[in-house]
């Protein structure tokens, strides 16, 4: 029986290994049913059940790219990087999943697709930004496109599956590691690519940035241009949230998002990225400044609506629709 | 907090041409018409040689034939970057043909800019044979195809650059109204 792609899977971790010194990859598996096949680009988030550093149980829900092959239902799996700055979610996946845990996991959903009219593919990863193209680069390959991977990396922390994809893909692949002085020229990259190209980026902000910055400079039309840019919320300041409709109160604290807050005291936002950029969580705000750190509202949106899943309040307080 | 409404009766799929800005950033310049007879398109190509130099601005002269366009368009852009910023002079019908061939060919929509139609002669398609018509200035225009007298709407096919005819006596074929110029 294959599972539906609506209902949370339970998935068991049938194993773990290390691909780069701060990266790991889990193997999952169904454990009530098949699990469904996907596109390329495709996450999961993952619930992991833990415990703040005071002692509190808290349950953080982290979206990672399935990086399988699209067309095995057999096992998904996702590789986790540890964070320098965690909020929990990664230092979770690394010092408390072991082998036979069992997990929760989302269906896949995806915000990162190939665009299959493309004449080219571009492919640009940084660090742990490889992990959604290792499934684009099976069905790239099926489909005999014209596909290219530029993938930067610090070789001292990051650089999974680097020495097999140049092994699996010869010319097609290019690695650029920063610790042995290997700079990617984006520059040059972006100039000499032909009509008909898409490009795709995924990595940390300041790739991002310099991808932007680059083809904005050249003139680079944006509809070609993909990105996959979801982060975890990051901390700020404490804060609270009056609901509109019963008047409840709602403390956010430093180290949680709005949307994790709301729902710890058992209001349901619907929500999909966790990462401020698919608007399914987007929430009315009738009151109070907020601090948009969202990648989807546009500025005249934003004068009325929040993203819980990223975005804070700049005032003491904010009262939102719900 | 409301924002005002304003209704606007206007057709919403007929296209609006706004001034062409040249975009002096992008790396190849292209310049399309069928013939050389559009003075907006000339001015602006010379305007932007003087701005990014000869090198990189490029004048296109294609066909209004859509087969020899498309294999005209393909071979004559074959070479060029992304970066290409593109500028389209002609009737509104050819426009559209040079639009569409060029999406096809693995350009964006915003990197291609229509200039104002040289004319207001509209390809016309008729709704019940098929049969797409060039040249049309007046509606009601007779159906080239089954005969039908067709209303000329403002509503527009950006896929096919054409505008749609819908028989405009169905109840009583021996009204015939009085042909008026299309803007």
């Amino acid at each position: 029986m294959s599972l539906n792609s609506t209902d949370n899977y339970q998935v068991k971790v049938v194993a773990i290994r290390d691909v780069a010194p701060t990266i790991r990859e889990f193997t999952l598996q169904g454990i009530n049913g098949e699990l469904t096949p996907f596109s390329p680009g495709a996450h999961v988030v993952v619930a992991m059940p833990g415990e703040t550093a005071e002692g509190k149980a808290k349950t953080w829900k982290n979206a990672y790219s399935l990086l399988s092959d699209p067309r095995d239902s057999s096992t998904y799996k996702i590789a986790v990087r540890l964070q320098d700055q965690s909020r929990g979610g990664s230092v979770f996946m690394h010092t408390r999943v072991s082998e036979g845990d069992i997990l929760e996991i989302t269906p896949p959903a995806n915000l990162f697709a190939p665009y299959w009219r493309a004449q080219k593919h571009l492919l640009i990863a940084g660090g742990v930004g490889i992990t959604p193209f290792m499934s684009y680069l099976p069905e790239l390959q099926r489909a005999g496109a014209n596909f290219e991977l530029h993938y930067s990396y610090r070789g001292n922390q990051t650089g999974a599956y680097a020495a097999e994809l140049q092994q699996q893909l010869g010319d097609q692949v290019r690695c650029y590691d920063a610790d042995a002085g290997e700079r990617l020229q984006l520059a040059e990259l972006l100039k000499q690519q032909p009509r008909g190209t898409h490009i795709y980026v995924c990595g940390p902000e300041l790739l991002l940035d310099g991808v932007r910055q680059n083809a904005a400079l050249l003139g680079y039309p944006d509809s070609l241009i993909h990105f996959e840019e979801f982060a975890a919320p990051q901390p700020g300041e404490p804060f609270s949230v009056t609901l509109e409709s019963s008047g409840q109160k709602v403390d956010v604290g430093a180290d949680e998002s709005l949307l994790e807050a709301l729902e710890a005291s058992g209001v349901k936002v619907p929500n999909l990225c966790r990462g401020g950029v698919c608007g399914q969580c987007v929430t009315k705000l009738v009151d109070g400044e907020a601090e948009h750190r969202d990648a989807f509202l546009d500025d005249g949106e934003r004068q009325s609506c929040i993203m819980p899943c990223v975005s804070r309040a700049k005032s003491k307080g904010l009262v939102l629709g719900l | 907090m409301t924002t005002p409404v304003e209704i606007d009766d206007r057709v919403k799929s007929r296209p609006q041409y706004g001034p062409v800005k040249l975009q002096t950033s992008q790396q190849q310049q292209v310049f399309v018409s069928a013939d050389a007879n559009s003075a907006t398109l000339q001015q602006m190509f010379d305007e932007c040689t003087d701005i990014v130099g000869p090198d990189r601005c490029l004048w296109l002269t294609i066909s209004a034939d859509k087969a020899t366009m498309a294999t005209e368009l393909a071979t004559a852009t074959a070479a060029l970057p992304v970066a290409t910023a593109i500028y389209v002079s002609g009737d509104e019908s050819y426009m559209w043909d040079v639009r569409n061939t060029l999406i096809r060919l693995g350009f964006a929509p915003e990197q291609i800019q229509m200039l104002a139609p040289l004319s207001t002669a509209r390809r016309l398609f008729c709704t019940h044979c098929y049969t797409v018509m060039e040249g049309v200035t007046h509606t009601p225009h007779k159906c080239e195809g089954c005969g039908e007298l067709l209303l000329v709407r403002d509503h527009f096919s950006t896929l096919m650059g054409s505008y749609v005819g819908v028989s405009i006596n169905a109840e009583d074929p021996s009204e015939i109204p009085a042909p008026e110029a299309l803007s």
